[in-house]
């Protein structure tokens, strides 16, 4: 192996250094526990190794931790992503371990739902603490490495405060890192003392031109085209983000890292990729048919990351833009484009209270049909929309579940799969018992319409969601799929 | 809020036992007129100090929030200096 020093070394467990086999959507199996198949086999499916180079760098690794890279290398800082099985040899020269993170102890959701479900550990924070406990990390940590911690789960440290005693994390970043981690870094490989924790304010949080460009590849060819979100949803930390959209030229930036790294893929990201050059939350075709135009010039696979359904109708409706994008995208007429939505509530009460500018420009009381006419239209446009909705909101009644039924009934002949992400508020997480919490009877109901819905679509979408893909994961998902309707069937689920 | 004001917030832990509400209660108010607030906690051991400031972290906090082990003190200039509770 090629001998070459870091002094930081940015890395994290398996189920977050993965590509998931190109298919992001496996990425929720590394959120919940092995179902129905041994945890190994699980893993091979959700999280498989990546390739690595003769350093043990990853050819793609996570966005997040890759904005941290190109912060360090900008600011001359000898820094790199290292694949986490290839860390002994680093870090035995490194002084720094940063870490960053979409759920450390499966908190969040969905983790914390598939837990409250089946009464099990996800593996997600079982491969973290293995991650946390490799004998080269706690040597390292004993000869005196610096830990930081950060990413968008970096709140749950707070609640798992005898975690970072016992790994000796020495900083907890909280926000946008771009900016204040040069300083932090020098100031760890300086030697000076580091602050327990950092919460990252408006004013340190990075304009446009102080977010680096990523030097190396993406997972799946992740490029983000904006951050923030303008519609202030009460269930959202996004939202409190300043809302900032990418030049065209910088995404295309990181369109062309991402090709000369060898991807053949790129997946577009942005809270709602159809605000991108938008008039407030109206979207406007040109800058959108540019920006599709200009992943395409340099990928035949573009995939996006959300949209929002207002969003959709408003698109389709004004300039006929979902069909314009689609037709853009979609390679042929077998083709597919995936994307992850919100419903989040059938109920129009629940969507003024909690989610009043969710609908706009149309008005959150007509939340529903706005849904129904949102997906018709992805159905129409062969757009598959992987839909949340939330169950457990603080203020929910018995009646606003009943409407989400009932919307999920109407939703039945559109292509789509329906995931309902199970609240659970931050003051329960103090209870050590927490996932012991059951859902009530409506929110059961829910669930199991749910499962009704995706088990109807799944087999339609699966064919093509994992066409060209590798025989073992295509086998291994199958099984699972068959299992479920089989005990499905079982509780009569599917009658 | 002044884009340059800084606060310096010092904690003392047999203080806060007595009153544990009393540090986000007094620095709710502050977090939307300073850039940035610099706590120093003394004598929390880690464990204590990062559950001591989570009531912060579910705040809509606009402020730069650094927290410091008392034990690891930083002298920088600062316009404001406070001890809580």
């Amino acid at each position: 192996m090629v001998d070459e020093r870091f002094d930081v070394v940015l890395s994290v467990d398996r189920t977050l250094m993965t590509n998931h086999h190109g298919k992001e959507f496996l990425g929720f199996l590394a959120t919940g526990p092995p179902v129905m198949v041994p945890e190994k086999i699980w893993m091979a499916v959700a999280a498989p190794r990546m390739r690595v180079d003769d350093l043990g760098r990853p050819l793609e690794a996570p966005y997040g931790l890759r904005k941290i890279e190109a912060a360090l290398l900008d600011a001359g800082i000898k820094a790199a992503v290292i694949d986490p099985d290839y860390l002994g040899k680093h870090l035995k020269n490194a002084k720094v371990l940063g870490i960053g993170h979409h759920d450390y102890f499966a908190l969040g959701p969905p983790s914390s739902e598939w837990w409250v479900l089946t009464g099990r550990e996800p593996v997600n924070s079982k491969c973290f603490r293995k991650f946390m406990e490799k004998p080269e990390v706690r040597m390292a940590k004993k000869n005196g490495l610096k830990i930081i911690v950060g990413g968008p789960a970096a709140w749950q440290w707070l609640w798992m405060p005898d975690y970072a005693e016992k790994w000796g994390v020495d900083t907890v970043v909280e926000g946008e890192a771009e900016k204040i981690i040069v300083s932090l870094v020098q100031d760890a490989l300086e030697g000076k003392p580091l602050p327990r924790y950092v919460h990252v304010g408006i004013q340190d949080t990075p304009v446009l031109n102080e977010i680096p460009v990523i030097k190396n590849a993406s997972v799946n060819g992740l490029v983000e085209i904006m951050r923030g979100c303008p519609r202030g949803c009460r269930f959202c930390s996004v939202t409190l983000r300043p809302l900032r959209q990418y030049p065209l030229e910088m995404v295309e930036k990181e369109l062309r890292v991402n090709k000369a790294c060898g991807l053949d893929r790129c997946l577009l990201h942005a809270e709602d990729i159809l605000l991108y050059g938008a008039d407030g939350v109206k979207p406007r075709p040109e800058p959108l048919i540019r920006l599709h135009q200009t992943a395409r010039q340099f990928f035949k696979v573009v995939g996006w990351s959300h949209v929002s359904l207002s969003a959709v109708k408003y698109a389709e409706e004004n300039y006929s833009l979902i069909t314009r994008l689609s037709e853009i995208i979609l390679q042929d007429e077998h083709d597919y484009i995936g994307v992850e939505v919100g419903i989040e509530t059938g109920s129009p009460r629940l969507a003024e209270k909690i989610m009043p500018a969710k609908a706009a420009p149309y008005p959150a009381g007509s939340w529903p049909s706005i849904v129904k006419d949102a997906f018709s239209i992805m159905h129409e446009s062969r757009v598959v929309p992987a839909a949340t909705i939330i169950i457990g909101m603080p203020d929910e009644k018995a009646d606003d579940l009943v409407k989400t039924l009932e919307l999920i009934e109407e939703l039945k002949d559109f292509r789509s799969l329906i995931i309902p992400m199970y609240f659970v508020p931050m003051g329960v997480l103090k209870n050590g018992e927490w996932y012991r919490a059951k859902p009530n009877g409506e929110q059961l109901e829910v669930m199991k319409a749910c499962l009704k819905h995706d088990l109807r679509w799944i087999k339609d979408l699966s064919n093509w969601y994992f066409n060209k893909t590798n025989p073992f994961v295509k086998i291994s998902l199958k099984t699972v799929i068959f299992l479920v309707e089989r005990v499905a069937k079982g509780f009569r689920l599917l009658s | 809020m002044n884009p340059d004001r800084r606060l310096h917030v010092t904690v003392r832990r047999e203080r806060f036992l007595e009153d544990p509400g009393g540090l986000v209660e007094r620095i709710a108010p502050l977090l939307t007129r300073y850039r940035q607030i610099t706590i120093h906690m003394h004598g929390f051991k880690q464990g204590e100090l990062l559950e001591a400031i989570r009531p912060l972290s579910n705040k809509n906090v606009w402020a730069t929030i650094v927290v410091y082990d008392g034990e690891n003190m930083v002298s920088e200039a600062y316009d404001e200096e406070v001890t809580v509770p």
